[in-house]
């Protein structure tokens, strides 16, 4: 094929312009000046080697006596995690229908969905943890509720997203022979946009399965308090047997949410 | 001679313009320009009478399928009216818009299946013109006579065998088929066809072009169908409307279609 050798090839690097230079100098510079922020320290890190080491010898080997009543923890932890996930995965869906600009009833439903689920994903859950017990009291269900409200700003914003992503033609198809706002939704949107709902649901677990861990620290119920109870009181071999069995139920969601995206998607 | 050409001076079965029928779709002064693109529809006006077979030829971007997605007012048009069953489009509310795209079947190059779901749950979605619901969302939800319905569509394509295949895993001439058989779950008065076989190799483009032809025959159905093939215009319509840069340049019977005029389409 012949060539125009008078044409040169483009740049291998676009030239940014002097507005994006400097907007990256600043994200540089800022970034250094973060270090310092963060407090990072080579010498104190250095320093609490040894301090480490020490503490792991402790946990080891792990002290079994508690394990039932750690077992019992565990259990309820993974409850909370459950369905809590699984109402916040319920109330996620029509608030994202909503959240998305081509299936909302009205522009302002579509603009209140979207700071809804923005505001739920923004708040950190301990937050909602700890407004949640000061609301309900300590236990199982100011965690559940947290969990709940977490879900829905985690799996509301990436719902919507799915959905949006979803090819348009089945859904025109359907208007265009005089389907209803809501069976569009149906039959063409969610079908489609079901292996990531799937995706994103086992995700959310996963994430409320750590989450519900960290939530008992501030009374929220499951194994946290339990965790806080064996490091406040020294038991760092009762500590050990609560983390290992954390990791081994974390551990375990991860797996089965893999092999259910295999299996479903 | 290009053999198309050959083929339009050849005798061409003759049918009449139904005159005394009343217009399925009327257009009149239809314009549409897209931003960055221009004018695509430059004034149509067109009537297709009940029962008719038109063929919309005309060459890439001349403004065939903006003139199909204008007459269901899938997009809005610029200027003019487009009357489908006596009703203007442009004015009515989504109800009353929603209840005159139920008699208006549509079938689209691209099939446009969902595709997770089973050829029968997407033969079924064409009930929605008449009944919406959860129970048309699915095939497991169905009621008994939507179900069964639904399955006769799909034996009338020959593919009542395949109604539980998922639709994404159906060949091309496949989807086409459980396409058609939605837009026949529909029950609609007049059919129209966005290069309905454009995606199908010559063979398979050929057997579902015949098969639908002759179930929109069968039920007596208003027929638009666009099309880059002139010998499917020629074999499947009674009449041929040219586009040309947005103008309808063209406009006669297929048995005495004019080779100037046809050439002038593409020339």
């Amino acid at each position: 094929m012949a060539t125009n050798d008078h044409v040169a090839a483009p740049a291998r690097f676009g030239r940014p312009t002097p507005a994006r230079f400097l907007a990256y100098l600043l994200a540089v510079l800022f970034f250094v000046v973060s270090v310092d922020g963060a407090g990072l320290s080579p010498a104190d890190f250095v320093e609490g080697l040894p301090h480490m080491a020490r503490l792991t010898g402790e946990m080891f080997p792990p002290d079994l006596d508690r394990l039932d009543a750690v077992a019992i923890a565990l259990l309820e932890t993974f409850q909370m995690a459950l369905v809590g996930t699984v109402l916040g995965v319920l109330v996620s869906l029509p608030l994202a229908v909503a959240a998305t600009r081509a299936h909302a009833p009205h522009a302002l439903i579509y603009h209140a969905a979207r700071t809804l689920i923005a505001f739920f994903r923004t708040v950190p859950d301990l937050v909602w943890a700890l407004f949640f017990v000061a609301s309900v009291g300590l236990g199982p269900f100011a965690g559940t509720l947290a969990i709940m409200v977490d879900t829905i700003g985690f799996c509301g914003r990436f719902f919507a997203e799915a959905m949006e992503e979803v090819e348009p033609g089945p859904s025109e198809a359907l208007t265009a022979i005089g389907a209803r706002r809501l069976d569009v939704v149906g039959c063409a949107v969610l079908p489609a946009a079901m292996p990531s709902f799937i995706n994103t649901s086992m995700f959310s677990l996963e994430k409320a399965t750590r989450s519900s861990v960290v939530l008992g620290l501030v009374g929220a119920g499951g194994i946290g308090i339990e965790l806080k109870v064996a490091m406040d009181m020294f038991q760092y071999a009762e500590a050990a047997t609560i983390i290992l069995t954390i990791f081994l139920l974390v551990l375990g969601v991860e797996r089965a949410g893999a092999a259910v995206r295999r299996r479903i998607i | 001679m290009p053999a198309i050409l050959r083929l339009a001076e050849a005798s061409a079965p003759d049918v009449a313009r139904m005159p005394g029928r009343p217009a399925d779709l009327a257009v009149s002064g239809l314009r549409k320009a897209f931003k960055g693109a221009g004018p695509v529809l430059s004034g149509v006006d067109l009537e297709i009478r009940r029962g008719e077979a038109v063929a919309l030829i005309g060459a890439n971007g001349s403004g065939k399928s903006t003139l199909l997605r204008c007459a269901l007012r899938l997009i809005e048009p610029d200027a003019g009216a487009v009357r489908l069953f006596g009703s203007d489009v442009g004015t009515l509310g989504r109800a009353a818009l929603r209840r005159v795209r139920a008699r208006v079947g549509l079938v689209s190059q691209r099939h446009n299946l969902v595709p997770r779901l089973s050829a029968l749950s997407n033969v079924l979605h064409g009930a929605q013109a008449r009944r919406g619901g959860p129970r048309t969302w699915y095939q497991g939800l169905a009621r008994h006579a939507e179900r069964a319905t639904a399955m006769e569509c799909l034996d009338r394509v020959g593919l009542a065998h395949l109604a539980g295949r998922r639709a994404d895993q159906l060949s091309g001439g496949q989807s086409q088929r459980v396409a058609i058989a939605r837009a026949l779950m529909q029950s609609p008065d007049i059919m129209l066809a966005d290069e309905p076989v454009a995606s199908l190799d010559p063979a398979a483009g050929e057997e579902v072009m015949r098969l639908f032809v002759d179930l929109t025959r069968q039920q007596d159905l208003t027929l638009v169908f666009v099309s880059h093939d002139l010998d499917h215009a020629l074999a499947y319509a009674d009449r041929v409307i040219g586009l040309r840069g947005g103008r309808l340049t063209l406009d006669q019977p297929a048995a005495r279609l004019d080779v100037e005029a046809l050439r002038g389409i593409y020339g």
